[in-house]
This record gives structure tokens, sequence and C-alpha cells, in this order.
């Protein structure tokens, strides 16, 4: 569940956003500068000036510094640049945050992110390189594909996607919509809003709600058919 | 005489400027200091992120880098030392090995083993580890590791200062032995000092004392660079530009610490 409530933020002003728990939403926003401001308020990095932000009934705003931290064991933000971190490679970028909250053992965790990313049709001697190499230089879609698999392994209660559809090849968007869309049937409890600021990149996905940017405020509505 | 004035006066701005900007310098630096030890503090407190075999990872891979790398260095710089302060003393006394071995354990011993490597330490590793601090605050990683409910000061920095820490300590301790009995060895190679009776020289000069001291200094060095490294790492907001500046303010605050710290130790331990 996602409860924004009179939040004033970053040129936002009374903003109500209300996902209940299970069910899919798109988050349209008129620019990249507000959907950046509204997903650093999701991931709990830029306090609001006023309001509460609820995860899962955690007002992530109000809780120390530790606890709040903790509340994101079980959110998992796919960024747009993937999030990753520079110093690791890709499977330990992959598996960071699984390894670190479960204590994976990386032999057996090494062969399950092989096995999710053929999926992608990333597969024999180009898989291992791309596992073993340092996120630096990696296109986009591959990026962005880390930081999607990274999430799956978490198998979170809330999914958050930044523009998860824009810069990416249309076969790569499509294995990500689908994967996506498995995801959430394989645990009907999961959350998940896309956030954009392109309605039209978001169309993969069937949401149950819409909310768009109107001036300083969000209106919901429906999805476009 | 216009000319004098307009000179006075230039140089009375010049001057005025100057202090304030010293009284500005020292201000700011109390207040990094602060930081610094807020964050030690906090650090201190999460000592038990250790458990996690990750954290221990990134523990691991800073002592592989801090300590294990700088083995060969630190071990040519401390043996040429030792050669050093051997030739020097028996150029000025003598062949007299007693005096040469007490002058070898007070300098290496107590002085230069912790310094000199605390200052290799901040050459090579405090510069590392407040750049690459940095660049991942300007790339926004700090805050992805949040997002993925890792904290950062669990995850960055505990396995960073403890290693770090843990670093110094060693290598001070291989630094003293190698400064020691390498200029033992060779100055008994190369000069008219018999290596056992210069052995001896040092046995009755080294006692406990003088080891707790060094191990101390050594200990308190390793936390000041580290943590200050840190700090002055997380200290960047969001621009490359930043980098470079915090590095070398992480530099320089170490550098002066370490220094103030010798000297209190020093003072304290030895009058």
């Amino acid at each position: 569940m996602i409860r924004i409530e009179n939040v004033d933020i970053g040129g936002f002003a009374g903003i109500n956003i209300d996902v209940p728990a299970g069910a899919t939403a798109k988050i349209i926003t008129d620019s990249d500068f507000g959907k950046a401001v509204l997903l650093d308020l999701l991931a709990g990095i830029r306090r609001p000036d006023r309001g509460n932000v609820a995860l899962m009934g955690n007002d992530i705003y109000s809780l120390s510094g530790a606890d709040a931290i903790g509340v994101y064991k079980n959110v998992g933000v796919v960024w747009h640049g993937g999030g990753i971190i520079s110093n690791l490679k890709v499977w330990e970028n992959i598996l960071l945050p699984a390894m670190y909250h479960t204590g994976y053992a990386p032999e057996n965790a090494e062969d399950a992110v092989r096995d999710v990313l053929r999926r992608f049709n990333i597969e024999g001697d180009g898989l291992e390189r791309f596992l073993h190499s340092l996120p630096g230089k990696l296109p986009m879609h591959e990026r962005l594909l880390v930081g999607f698999v990274r999430v799956m392994f978490m198998n979170p209660d809330i999914m958050i996607f930044d523009s998860i559809f824009e810069g990416i090849n249309p076969e790569s968007a499509d294995a990500l919509a689908r994967t996506a869309v498995e995801m959430r049937r394989g645990k009907p409890s999961m959350t998940m809003a896309l956030v954009s600021s392109d309605e039209h990149s978001l169309l993969r996905i069937k949401a149950d709600m819409v909310f768009r940017q109107k001036g300083a405020l969000f209106e919901a509505g429906k999805d476009m058919p | 005489m216009e000319y004098l004035r307009r000179g006075y006066a230039k140089i009375h701005i010049v001057m005025h400027i100057d202090i304030s900007r010293i009284g500005g310098d020292i201000l700011k630096s109390l207040d990094h200091t602060k930081g610094a030890f807020a964050l030690f503090t906090a650090a201190s407190k999460n000592l038990h992120a250790l458990k996690n075999p990750l954290t221990r990872m990134v523990f691991y891979r800073q002592v592989y880098f801090t300590g294990v790398e700088a083995l060969s260095k630190i071990a040519i710089i401390a043996a040429l030392i030792g050669i050093v302060i051997i030739t020097q003393v028996t150029s000025l006394v003598g062949a007299n090995a007693l005096l040469t071995g007490k002058i070898l354990v007070w300098t290496v011993g107590r002085e230069l083993g912790p310094l000199l490597v605390a200052i290799i330490i901040i050459a090579r590793s405090s510069t590392a580890v407040a750049s690459e601090l940095g660049a991942m605050k300007v790339n926004r990683e700090v805050d992805y590791l949040m997002g993925m409910g890792i904290d950062p000061m669990q995850y960055l920095i505990v396995p960073r200062i403890v290693g770090l820490t843990a670093c110094v300590f060693i290598l001070t301790f291989y630094f003293q032995i190698i400064a020691i009995f390498g200029g033992l060895a060779l100055s008994s190679l190369l000069i008219d000092l018999p290596f056992l009776q210069q052995l001896r020289g040092i046995m009755a000069t080294l006692g406990l004392h003088e080891i707790i001291v060094s191990l101390v200094k050594s200990f308190l060095f390793g936390l000041v660079v580290s943590t200050v490294s840190c700090y002055h790492g997380l200290r960047v907001r969001s621009s490359i530009t930043e980098i470079p500046q915090a590095t070398t303010v992480a530099v320089m605050q170490s550098l002066f610490l370490v220094f103030i710290l010798n000297g209190i130790i020093t003072v304290l331990s030895f009058i």
C-alpha cells in the first residue's frame, strides 16, 4: 500500500495519492523534474515540507533513520538508470539487497541470476561477460535490466518503476513488461507504481488506477485504453 | 607619500583578510572535527554490521587495498629508514651498539613508525576512500543503497573505518619490525656493528611502555584517518568538482590531527 497524504514538496502542494495493497497504479507527472521529486519522496530520500508518506502502513518520514531504511527491505525501486553501485560487478549488483537481507549463498545465487537473465535472451559467453563486468559502461537497457532483476530477487511488497520503458528498444521493453506482469501474478498482494512523465510509454502494462498531475496536484482517473 | 599610504592601506586590508580567513579556517576545521566525531560515534554504534557477510566483504576489500597492497612499499621505506638512522647515529657517536639500539627504538618505535605509516596510509588510502565515497554521493549510489533498505553507515562506513584502522595498527607493527631488523641486518653487513650486540642494545631499551604507546598511537591514528576520510567523502553533495576538494581537505585534516595527536601522546607518555 502506498499513501501520500497532503504532501507539499518541490512544486507540489497538498498532493494525495492512495494505492491500495495489490493494486497497480500509474503516476504521470508533467515533467521529469516532478517525476524525480515524486520518486525521491517515495524512495525516502527527500523529506516533504508537509504531509505524510506511508508505505505498507509505515509513515516513513516519521520513523528514525534506521527504521525507515528497514521499511525499504520490502520496497523495490527500479530506477531509470538502474540505480547501480559502480564498484560492484553486475552479479553483485543484482544480488546485493537479497544477499544483504537474507544471506543468500553466493554460489547458488549466481546460478539463480543466470536463469533469470536467460529470460531476457542473455546467454552463453555474453551472459558470463555481462555478469562479471563492472556496470560503468553498460548501455541503458542493460543497466535497467540489472535494476529490474535486482528488484525481482528482493520479491518486495511494493515495486516502484521509474520511466521503465523509456530509452530502451521495444523487445527489451516487452520482456520487462511481461516479467513485471508475471511477478505481479505470482504475488497478488504486491503493490505496483509506475512513475513517468510520458503516459504513452507505460501502455505495455494495464493499471487499476492512474494519477495525473494537474498543476500542483494529482487527479485520479482511469487508464488509457 | 601617497604611494606609501596606499601601500600601507593595501597591506592592512590583506592582513585583515588573512586574519579573518585564518579565523574562518579554524572554525571550519573545528566544525569538520565535530562532524567527523559524530560520524565516528554513529559508526561505533553500528559495529554489529560486520556480522553481515556482505559488509565483511567490503571490510576484506578495504584491508586488501589498504593493507596487503601497501606491504611491499612499507617494507622498502621501513628498511631504508632503519639503515639511515643507524648510519647517522654511527657517524655521530661511532660504533656504539647500545646507543644505536636505543636511538633506533626511540625514533622508530616511539615516533617514526606510527607517524610514517599514518602518512603513507593518508597518501594511499585516505584519498581513495574520500574520493570513492564522494563519487558514490555524486552518482546517488548512497541514495540507491538506502532505497534497497541498506544503511550506508553499516555497509559503507563501518567496514572502511574498521578496515583502515586495523591496517594502520598492523602495518605500524610491520614497519617497526622491518625498520629495526632490516636496519640491523644491513648495518651489520655495511658498518662494523655486530648484529647480536645491536640486538642486545635494542632489547635493553625496549620496554612494555614503548610498545603500548606505539600501539595506542597507531590505533588512534587509524581511527582518525579513516573517520576523517569517510566524513569528507560523505560531505560531497552533487557536483563532481567537490570530490577533489573533499579529498584535499581529508588529507590535510588527517595530517593535522595525526600530528596533534602524536604530540599530545608523546608529551603525556614520556614527560
